[in-house]
């Protein structure tokens, strides 16, 4: 299994639709994930998005993505299940009172984030950057340098958790262990080497950049790709399959 | 081809110059080789020949730097780049795609050739290359030489009429230098112009027609391969390691046992020992 938003390229259900098209979709599940009122609807968006993953080849990853998302989104279900004074109180914590109505609107709220996050990371993993910033020029007529410039970007977050890692391995090499279970002493470890990672990621994107412009990128157009985009009777299906379920979450 | 007339420039920041009036000619169809020591100068002029300096890197140039009839300081270096392709030595940071083959195609795609021409471009490229094998290969999953030869391949396959290589052996063992020499030298066979800056002048002396000796950002001699060779001392003075076949005879001169020209190859300096032998 590849990084968080890298792609391996499979052949399931989620690679065959149109970039774009998967991407609006994402978007759009996203969206509907943080409107709808009730944790069944989030729940049915979340297990659609990963049954979606599982007949693409991307179960193991939608799991772990979910359960990722699901230890961020420990903070705001504390604060939520905390600050809510609604409610018919379920336990009594001296200045705090966990109610009711406090532990519906955590778990909704974590079940939001997981539902909303979940298409979005997932369509990355099953899009090749090429094929997203080729698609965005030939089906949305984004000019290239703007779509290749998000690319870079989604690009830059799994570089840089690449760079951090042979960094780490470095470290470890000369004696720091970064194996501690302590979670302050650990970021201490590690919050000194973000700085210079940062400034060299920044560095090669820029170097990046002079490599792309000397290759004639910036006269890149519509029809220039080596590969076509054209949309068909599967993103068709796609599209008609997101507006049920998506209609679903809100009837639920 | 490429015609620099009193190049000096300064990076911004920098105190020292980078490149102090440089003068240099190079002739179209030559193989033309830069050496000298780290901090010679030579990824400079590669790169003011390449319009990357003062373009993208910024400083006070002085002199003019003209290819293929175009002066680099009114020409936006991406008018160059089919003139004119750049392989720098940082390559990781020029592979901009996510396989082989994306990578090869990028240049292609953006100068907007027929399908059919891409297919056939990218796959001779790679086949000059030998890294056909590494077609769907991801760029990451490369080692440093796969990755040098898939951004030379990237630069071959838009056939430009000059080839601007910086340190292009840098991440090769041996046989794979000899291999990307000889593409280099069947490239030039065929018309293209290249300027190679080198660590390894054993290579270079082989290959090149000409040859560029910089210290400390001048040019200390620049002229046929031949000649420059010759001049051991001049080339002990600018940092440069001798090839063992230059030290052998310059030590063979020494000691009055030989007075011909440097070998540039193993097969001469076989020939010189022979001769001395008999």
């Amino acid at each position: 299994m590849k990084g968080l938003l890298e792609c391996d390229g499979g052949k399931g259900v989620i690679y065959a639709v149109n970039p774009s098209l998967k991407v609006i979709i994402a978007f759009a599940a996203g969206m509907s994930a943080f409107a709808v009122k009730s944790i069944s609807g989030a729940l049915f968006i979340a297990l659609f998005t990963i049954a979606a993953a599982y007949f693409s080849g991307l179960g193991k990853k939608a799991v772990s993505t979910a359960l990722l998302i699901a230890k961020i989104s420990i903070l705001f279900f504390v604060i939520q299940l905390l600050c809510v004074r609604r409610g018919n109180p379920i336990l009594n914590l001296g200045f705090f009172s966990i109610t009711d109505a406090g532990l519906y609107y955590a778990v909704m709220m974590a079940l939001k984030l997981i539902a909303a996050s979940l298409p979005l990371v997932l369509v990355l993993s099953a899009t090749k950057r090429s094929d997203l910033a080729n698609s965005l020029v030939y089906n949305l007529h984004i000019p290239f340098k703007y779509a290749f410039a998000l690319t870079t970007t989604l690009n830059f977050i799994p570089g840089l958790a690449s760079e951090m890692a042979q960094v780490m391995e470095a470290q470890k090499a000369r004696g720091v262990d970064f194996e501690i279970k302590n979670p302050i002493k650990k970021a201490a470890l590690i919050v000194p080497l973000c700085l210079p990672l940062m400034l060299s990621c920044v560095r090669r994107t820029e170097n990046s950049a002079i490599a792309a412009q000397l290759r004639g990128f910036e006269l890149r157009g519509r029809g220039s790709a080596y590969k076509k985009y054209p949309l068909g009777m599967k993103d068709a299906i796609a599209v008609l399959a997101c507006a049920v379920v998506l209609s679903a979450a809100f009837i639920l | 081809m490429i015609k620099i007339e009193n190049l000096s420039f300064i990076y911004d920041g920098g105190r020292k110059k980078a490149l102090d009036d440089v003068s240099l000619h190079v002739p179209k169809g030559a193989f033309y080789g830069v050496a000298g020591a780290s901090c010679s100068g030579k990824s400079t002029l590669l790169r003011a020949v390449a319009g990357i300096v003062p373009h993208f890197m910024r400083g006070r140039f002085f002199g003019t730097v003209t290819v293929a009839g175009v002066d680099t300081l009114s020409a936006e270096p991406q008018q160059l780049a089919r003139t004119a392709g750049f392989v720098g030595e940082d390559i990781e940071s020029q592979l901009i795609c996510e396989t082989v083959e994306e990578e090869i195609y990028f240049g292609l795609e953006n100068f907007a050739l027929p399908h059919d021409e891409i297919e056939v471009r990218a796959a001779a490229a790679m086949e000059m290359l030998s890294i056909a094998s590494l077609r769907g290969r991801r760029i990451s999953s490369l080692s440093g030489g796969q990755k040098q030869k898939t951004a030379l391949a990237a630069m071959i396959a838009l056939s430009p009429q000059i080839l601007i290589l910086d340190n292009p052996s840098a991440e090769l063992d041996p046989a794979a230098t000899e291999n990307l020499y000889s593409a280099l030298a069947e490239l030039n066979a065929g018309g293209m112009t290249i300027i190679t800056a080198e660590q390894k002048a054993g290579v270079l002396c082989r290959f090149a027609t000409h040859m560029t000796i910089l210290k400390e950002g001048r040019a200390l001699a620049s002229a046929p391969v031949q000649q420059v060779m010759d001049d051991t001392e001049l080339l002990r003075d600018a940092g440069i390691m001798l090839p063992r076949r230059a030290e052998l005879s310059s030590r063979l001169k020494a000691e009055g046992l030989y007075s011909g020209g440097t070998p540039l190859d193993i097969q001469q300096a076989a020939g010189m020992v022979k001769g001395i032998m008999q």
